[in-house]
């Protein structure tokens, strides 16, 4: 066997002859080639280990436990996808829960857009022109007078408090009528005696 | 109290002990899979390809006990078996041509007849951020027939004669490819290493 193979069987432990590693150690190239070979050595023998997917050790003792099930399966071109099909059926359930969600997120849409469609319906005459200019969705003439309330399949509590914040405003308002001339705001009331409301341009008397 | 794999292998065939195939499983896991995981490089393909070997396995044990005679090691049985799976995968896959033994006796492939171009690819493997993943960018370069050799030498601890014995050539063959395998390695961490230490003069 030339020396160079001799090398390695040494290097891995397969030979027992010191003597003879020895005397091929001696041989300044095979000396030069050994030290190479050992430091690549080195590096693999500290590489770390690889394990499998430990769910695939449940999977292959239970066919060890019931070897006869694999008797149905024909064993030398078996399709060796399982694992492989599981994980696309991981993705598959992960995209029919991101498909039930955009669904969810739709309903919730559309649950708003008649509230909204009302509450245009309840705008002054000018607004309501303007708002079906537009030509959306919105039919106020088509929303049951029932769902001024908060729908009864929705118990959200922001939805609640959302719907309470507009009837307490509505009811504060209900005084103001649209379309009346602007208030000039150096005549609106202050908390501060003597102090009035000036624009924020312009400067205070005196300066 | 460590029972051999032979007596593991009899524990489960004839008294159906489970606990002794799952030990057989989980003491040579790492041996098997990373054969597998270094020469189809892709953690899905070289699980399912772990899974394969061990249901052909469990089928050969019950079904057809002569495949295993009970002489010889049993991990080299079951590295011939996951050998066989990796080979009809990499076949299918257009990834491996066999190599006729009287075409390289001394282990040499085309590869390690080129010119050398290692700085080129050590180049490429230094931007490896970690020692570990650099090492396996070094073996997925090696000319097929060398990395099976050192997988299997490494990886699954096959002697030198059964990998000969596993590969279907001589055993001088299968100490030829090492040697390269070695030296081609060797030859990757030198270049890797100069370029390391230049790299801090020129940033």
């Amino acid at each position: 066997m030339d020396k160079k193979l001799q090398i390695v069987l040494h290097l891995y432990g397969e030979a027992d002859d010191r003597a003879a590693f020895r005397r091929l150690l001696e041989d300044e190239e095979v000396r030069a080639e050994h030290q190479a070979m050992s430091e690549a050595k080195f590096a693999l023998d500290h590489a770390r280990p690889k394990r499998p997917d430990p769910a695939l050790l449940a999977r292959i003792m239970e066919a060890a436990a019931h070897p006869e099930r694999l008797a149905d399966a024909p064993a030398p071109g078996r399709d060796r996808r399982p694992v492989r099909l599981l994980r696309r059926r991981r993705w598959q359930w992960v995209a029919a829960a991101a498909v039930a969600l955009v669904a969810v997120s739709v309903g919730v849409g559309r649950m708003f857009a008649p509230e909204s469609s009302r509450l245009a319906s309840e705008a002054p005459p000018a607004l309501r022109e303007h708002a079906e200019g537009f030509g959306t969705n919105a039919q106020p003439q088509t929303i049951p007078a029932q769902t001024a309330d908060v729908l009864d399949w929705d118990d959200a509590d922001e939805v609640r408090r959302l719907h309470r914040r507009m009837e307490q405003l509505r009811a504060r308002n209900a005084e103001l009528q649209w379309g009346e001339p602007a208030v000039p705001l150096e005549t609106l009331p202050t908390a501060v005696p003597g102090v009035r409301l000036r624009q924020a341009g312009s400067r205070p008397p005196g300066q | 109290m460590h029972l051999k794999d032979e007596q593991l292998v009899e524990a489960y065939l004839e008294r159906g002990d489970q606990r002794a195939f799952a030990t057989l499983v989980e003491r040579h896991q790492e041996r098997v899979y990373g054969y597998l995981m270094g020469m189809v490089r892709d953690p899905d393909v070289a699980n399912d390809l772990f899974q394969e070997t061990f249901l052909r396995v469990i089928a050969a044990l019950q079904k057809r006990r002569g495949s295993y005679t009970q002489q010889g090691r049993w991990l080299g049985w079951v590295m011939r078996i996951a050998r066989n799976a990796t080979l009809d995968y990499l076949r299918s896959r257009k990834k491996w041509q066999d190599v006729m033994p009287a075409a390289d006796e001394d282990g040499a492939s085309y590869w390690d007849r080129l010119p050398d171009t290692g700085a080129l690819a050590a180049d490429e493997v230094l931007h490896r951020a970690e020692q570990s993943d650099w090492l396996t960018a070094c073996i997925e370069r090696l000319p097929p027939e060398q990395r099976e050799v050192l997988l299997l030498r490494h990886e699954a601890e096959l002697t030198f004669r059964e990998i000969a014995e596993l590969t279907g050539c001589s055993i001088n063959t299968a100490l030829g490819r090492m040697r390269y395998a070695l030296l081609n390695l060797r030859k990757m961490m030198a270049t890797a290493k100069k370029k390391s230490l230049a790299e801090p003069a020129t940033s």
